[in-house]
């Protein structure tokens, strides 16, 4: 309050005042003073700019669009230097998932459109000769988990690039591959899977 | 130990002192974000320009000089922040701010003081409903006066500045005071 001897100063004034502070209580939102004060933290007073969030979603965009993209080039990469390794199966295209770049849609799409008309191409790729601790015991046969260590990787790579129905279509796949393929899968995986029943 | 001033808390946030803007901010938080609820009467709004405000102030913070209060230098830049948004929203209020009114004229000189009322009724208990009133009776008080309202009472900055800040004479400021007064203790007045 001002100390100027001619406000505030009246009997009736002081009521008006108090009674205006009394009326008059209330206070910035917690997102408010939160934004503000991590701004003097941070040594910043700029809000995001729309163009600056705009130009995140793009990046983050992108990213979705070339991390399956870049996996799919890896897996052609591996198929191509495992396939003397591995006899695939009789009913299996021998390399159904060589397809040239030019002719990939869109990678979500393509997934999806992959996952419909040709199943088969969406079997992992086969790992290479592992030498981890559990080959060298000798208790699982080598191929066996590698190749549930592959189905595994593809489940959370599809899942890491938001293509949910693909990974749980890659999950039936691996269930049907691998009779305890749920026990296999890492922990973070495990609540997800269990929310999708196993289908026939 | 003297409690540190705003200028000096202000002065350290310029050389990296986050904690003494968290000070800072502390003492005023409240009665900036009201002073823009009051103009606009919106929560959304009021936030958002409060937000700025801080923002700016931030900023501003190796610039800033200590050559005048900081309450002053604050609301000075609240003030402009509201005449943007009100031009930003193609929407001015009835009475711009810094014009000169009907209300100013009626009582040029200052010579009715509210202390000329000394049986005031409003030694009352004010309850809730007074309260509503009040808030109520300033959205209706033209921008000038409500501003001279907000920056005496919420702000607690003296006339002179007040005057300065709004490129007025001080007597001015006086005469929107008496007027945003009279037109609370009316509000008051009619619950009885």
């Amino acid at each position: 309050m001002s100390d100027d001897p001619r406000f505030g100063a009246s009997p009736g004034d002081r009521a008006i005042e108090a009674a205006w502070r009394r009326a008059s209580a209330e206070e910035p939102s917690a997102h408010a003073d939160a934004a503000i004060l991590a701004a003097a933290r941070a040594g910043r007073g700029r809000r995001p700019h729309w163009r600056t969030m705009a130009a995140a979603a793009a990046v983050a965009a992108l990213a979705l669009l070339l991390v399956p993209r870049t996996e799919r080039q890896a897996e052609r990469g591996d198929v191509q230097f495992h396939a003397p390794m591995q006899s695939p199966p009789a009913d299996v295209p021998p390399t159904p998932i060589e397809v040239a770049p030019a002719a990939v849609p869109p990678p979500r799409q393509d997934a999806a459109s992959r996952e419909s008309a040709a199943p088969a191409a969406m079997m992992p790729p086969a790992a290479p000769q592992p030498a981890g601790p559990s080959a060298a015991s000798g208790s699982v046969p080598v191929e066996a988990e590698a190749s549930a260590q592959a189905w595994i990787d593809r489940i959370a790579s599809l899942r890491a690039a938001g293509d949910s129905a693909a990974a749980a279509t890659a999950l039936q796949e691996f269930r049907r591959a691998v009779p305890d393929a749920d026990s296999q899968l890492p922990p973070e995986l495990r609540d997800w899977a269990a929310a999708l029943p196993q289908q026939p | 130990m003297p409690e540190a001033t705003d200028e000096s808390l202000m002065l350290a946030f310029g050389r990296g002192d986050a904690a003494a803007f968290e000070r800072l901010y502390g003492r005023h938080r409240g009665a900036t974000f009201r002073y823009f609820l009051r103009h606009t009467s919106n929560r959304a709004v009021a936030d958002e320009l409060h937000q700025d405000l801080w923002l700016r102030v931030v900023r501003a913070r190796e610039r800033y000089a200590a050559d005048a209060r900081f309450g002053t230098w604050l609301y000075t830049l609240a003030r402009h922040r509201l005449v943007d948004h009100w031009r930003s929203q193609q929407t001015t209020p009835l009475t711009p701010l810094d014009s000169h009114d009907d209300a100013d004229a009626a009582d040029p000189a200052g010579v009715h003081e509210l202390r000329d009322h000394p049986a005031d009724p409003l030694r009352m208990v004010i309850d809730e409903q007074a309260c509503g009133r009040l808030v109520a009776a300033l959205e209706d008080v033209p921008a000038p006066q409500r501003d001279a309202f907000l920056l005496h009472v919420e702000a607690g900055l003296p006339l002179a500045e007040i005057a300065a800040l709004a490129g007025v004479p001080v007597e001015t400021i006086k005469s929107r005071l008496r007027y945003a007064y009279r037109k609370l203790r009316a509000a008051l007045e009619d619950l009885q």
